[in-house]
């Protein structure tokens, strides 16, 4: 086996003399990482869960995403049916973008309980979600939140300076925009239905799909045309990561 | 000459330096009334905080993240703790320095095996004999390639796409039956809705010793009630498992930011945020 070069977040920017040349050194294991195969391996031997209850809660986490919040604001905007019952009954409109609030146990999940509530954005009125307190998101619908968004960075100052926030993620909003800041604190959980972009005319749903990204339905962005990715924005890669949903990548384009 | 590097690393521990006067005692004979509420306020409430900008990352989940999160679900749909707990122990038991000190799901892990030896599930013997045992059998700081590796088979993981569009890896394979009713549920009596939506209500500012999840920034403030939302326990009882103590109706109260913060320059702009019957009462 190869040794391999630890990457510790340096750049390695070849071989013009500035940087340290990158000392061959080996992944270490963190001292957390071994404490949840502690726990895990522990409540196993004593019974308390089984690893089949890991292997279902995993598949589940692994095929969260944006794409069902996506598609329940595509279709929203397309059908005037479908969009009063993403305000009347948003776990019903969940189940057909596919997405069942009450899996994986049959009474949902530890952190995300089952209730849903979509804020409707309009020309007057902009919503952008937080949780002040943890970091309470509807991964259900969106996939697992962004790091920003449970920082405490993010979480103080967007309830207090919520204009100069957007400002930073590219956000200007009008001062006679009513800006409604979400503290989600309790067990509701909130996506935000964007207001549709001019220039979509005529557009499938699959195509108004594409420009609804998760910066969208957290309401730190708003729809274009053309803009299909979120950012441009640092990413922090993880040396071993985990291939699953909900989780930022880096745009294709 | 630094590297490009090495001058941002330089640039950003002269940023974070904090030059101070140690003339404390430890272990004061008084603590003034502010100092005590300042050092007894649980540590996750952090809304209004000033604090200077700071970039955004998207930051990317290393595989330990990943397991940890699925490890303390799991623990929670089997019922050996719920969310309210969790985030008690997590974020405020911990104290300040470990809450800043460690990473976001290193906090999770350890709410957790605090959570397995306080509780009795296990004794702190058996997690340090098997902390030892994990850290043998990987070798610790040892020369490794690969990742940690669990006694635990797991199966392949699923690629999906993280982007916008079309999926259908949306639903789970078979489970087992985890019956009709989460092991979270509150068993006690619903009590009746006291508010109806228009109502104006003042966040109460009860003591916070301990825990809350009614933030600084709302107490004594008013507000409208925006939406009723369900009945459930109050945090102060779940928190504890208190699984059978009375529910209450749930408000999303709305706030005029004006309100909040004296000196928020934008005058429509609201915040909205959510309260059980007993945190808020009517304004006349």
């Amino acid at each position: 086996m190869a040794k391999k070069h630890k990457d510790d977040g340096h750049e390695h920017s070849g071989d013009h003399g500035h940087d340290h040349p990158a000392a061959p050194m080996v992944d270490e294991i963190s001292d957390f990482e071994i404490l949840e195969l502690a726990v895990r391996e522990l409540a196993i031997e004593k019974g308390l869960f089984t690893p089949e209850d890991h292997r279902v809660f995993s598949e589940w986490n692994d095929a969260r995403s944006p794409a069902a919040g996506s598609r329940m604001v595509a279709k929203a905007w397309i059908d005037p049916a479908y969009k009063s019952r993403v305000f009347s009954d948003p776990l019903a409109a969940s189940k057909e973008v596919g997405v069942d609030w009450a899996e994986p146990s049959g009474f949902g999940t530890t952190s995300d309980y089952m209730h849903m509530t979509v804020l409707e954005n309009t020309p007057k009125l902009h919503h952008v979600i937080v949780c002040t307190l943890c970091s309470c998101y509807p991964r259900p619908i969106l996939g697992h939140s962004p790091y920003w968004y449970r920082s405490p960075n993010y979480r103080r100052r967007i309830v207090r300076w919520p204009r100069q926030v957007l400002a930073e993620f590219g956000l200007l909003l009008p001062p006679e925009v009513e800006l409604r800041v979400e503290d989600s604190n309790a067990k509701s959980r909130f996506m935000v239905l964007p207001v549709r972009p001019a220039g979509t005319d005529g557009w499938s749903e699959d195509q108004l799909a594409e420009i609804v990204t998760r910066d969208c339905m957290i309401g730190i962005a708003m729809p274009q045309p053309g803009r299909t990715s979120d950012g441009p924005r640092p990413i922090h890669k993880a040396s071993r990561p985990v291939h699953s949903g909900g989780r930022p990548r880096e745009a294709t384009q | 000459m630094p590297s490009p590097t090495e001058t941002r690393q330089i640039f950003e521990t002269g940023t974070h330096l904090m030059p101070a006067i140690h003339k404390e005692q430890d272990w004061p004979y008084e603590v003034p009334h502010i100092r005590y509420e300042a050092y007894i306020w649980p540590t996750h409430d952090v809304g209004g905080q000033p604090c200077a900008p700071q970039i955004f990352e998207e930051k990317e989940d290393e595989e330990w993240e990943n397991n940890v999160y699925i490890t303390c679900e799991v623990l929670g749909f089997r019922g050996l703790w719920n969310a309210e707990e969790r985030r008690r122990r997590y974020a405020n038991d911990i104290g300040m320095t470990l809450y800043y000190g460690f990473s976001y799901n290193a906090r999770w892990i350890w709410g957790a095996a605090k959570m397995l030896v306080d509780k009795n599930y296990v004794s702190l013997l058996e997690l340090q004999g098997k902390i030892a045992e994990v850290r043998q059998r990987l070798g610790v700081n040892a020369e490794r390639a690969g990742h940690a590796t669990s006694s635990i088979g797991a199966r392949p993981h699923v690629k999906v796409t993280t982007n916008t569009g079309n999926t259908n890896k949306t639903r789970t394979g078979k489970r087992p039956d985890y019956g009709p009713k989460a092991p979270w549920d509150g068993t006690g009596a619903i009590q009746p809705a006291r508010f109806k939506v228009g109502d104006r209500v003042r966040v109460k500012d009860l003591p916070a010793i301990f825990y809350t999840r009614t933030q600084m920034y709302v107490r004594n403030m008013t507000g409208t009630i925006a939406a009723l939302t369900y009945p459930d326990l109050v945090p102060a009882d779940e928190a504890w498992d208190r699984y059978d103590a009375p529910q209450e109706q749930y408000y999303i109260v709305r706030f005029k930011q004006k309100d909040l913060w004296a000196e928020y320059p934008f005058e429509n702009d609201t915040l909205q945020s959510e309260y059980p019957d007993m945190w808020l009462e009517a304004v006349d």
